[in-house]
């Protein structure tokens, strides 16, 4: 997979000849990122507004009602942006290697061999600010619904064919991780 | 609170230990308003780019102070961000929150 930018600053960051299976984990970005019911990843995004004042039940009953919902749309915002961005990329035809333990939550997918494609993703230079909050909450979520720590993070990092559920999420905050630095590099920020 | 919060904490950056940093706002220090505290925690997901990153989208602030508050975070557990009037801070949480950062707000003492 090669990284560059067209020209100026302001224009697109172009990914080129991307995996199969790098296309696999891209397209999962999205719903990666949507912490859906579970408690531990929606405690984290929508974590509590206050600390150490004691009237401060009304200012948070507040935030939960009017301002958590913004942020809330502006979360789904980004991801649409970035699913949008995703379109473009075929689905990669790979078999999924083997059934998910976790019912309901995807499938392990896991590289035959990485040849690249001829698949390129544009991220206009316009959609890059979503993309780093899209990334950033995909790791969030992730790690809260494996219950990610200090220890796993600065664990062993794994890489394919995974065996577990756990280690092919582990391996995709990594990724995550790696695209958004590249990102921020891009943008100045590295 | 666990430690380190940030995976990546590259060498060159570990020894750069300073006293906490408090932001003021200078204009609305001596207002009639009690101060209160953008205080931004401890994360052991969120990487330190872009905790510095958001620091300075946020606050404005350069790269090398954004650095600091990280480090602040990364080694104390927490850093007050700015101070003063609570509704420029509540908007300031709003902004971190957007950012997926925890970040709270907090009567100065």
């Amino acid at each position: 997979m090669k990284v560059y930018r067209k020209g100026k600053e302001s224009s697109a960051v172009i990914f080129e000849d991307i995996e199969p299976f790098f296309i696999d984990i891209l397209r999962q970005l999205p719903g990666d990122a949507d912490p859906g019911d579970h408690p531990g990843a929606r405690a984290r995004l929508f974590s509590e507004p206050m600390s150490g004042a004691d009237d401060g039940d009304e200012f948070v009953e507040d935030w939960k009602n009017f301002v958590q919902p913004e942020i809330r749309d502006l979360f789904l915002s980004a991801r649409e942006i970035v699913g949008g961005d995703l379109a473009a990329l075929p689905v990669s035809g790979l078999p999924p290697t083997s059934g998910d333990a976790d019912a309901g939550y995807g499938e392990l997918f896991n590289p035959v061999a990485f040849i690249p494609s001829e698949h390129s993703l544009t991220i206009p230079a316009a959609h890059m600010e979503a993309w780093l909050r899209v990334l950033n909450q995909a790791r969030l979520v992730l790690a809260a619904r494996r219950g990610f720590t200090d220890a796993t993070m600065n664990g062993e990092r794994p890489f394919p064919p995974f065996s577990k559920p756990h280690e092919r999420d582990l391996f995709k905050v990594n990724f995550y991780d790696d695209i958004q630095q590249l990102l921020m590099q891009e943008m100045g920020y590295g | 609170m666990p430690s380190p919060p940030f995976p990546l904490l590259p060498a060159t950056v570990r020894s750069a230990t300073a006293e906490p940093t408090v932001e003021t706002d200078e204009e609305t220090d001596t207002a009639a308003d009690v101060p209160w505290n953008v205080v931004v925690h401890n994360d052991p997901i969120t990487t330190m780019s872009y905790v510095t990153m958001v620091f300075q989208k946020v606050f404005g602030y350069a790269r090398d102070k954004s650095t600091r508050h990280m480090l602040e975070v990364h080694q104390r557990g927490r850093s007050i961000l700015w101070s003063g009037v609570r509704e420029r801070a509540e908007l300031y949480v709003e902004q971190l929150h957007g950012y997926q950062l925890l970040s709270t707000l907090e009567r100065a003492l």
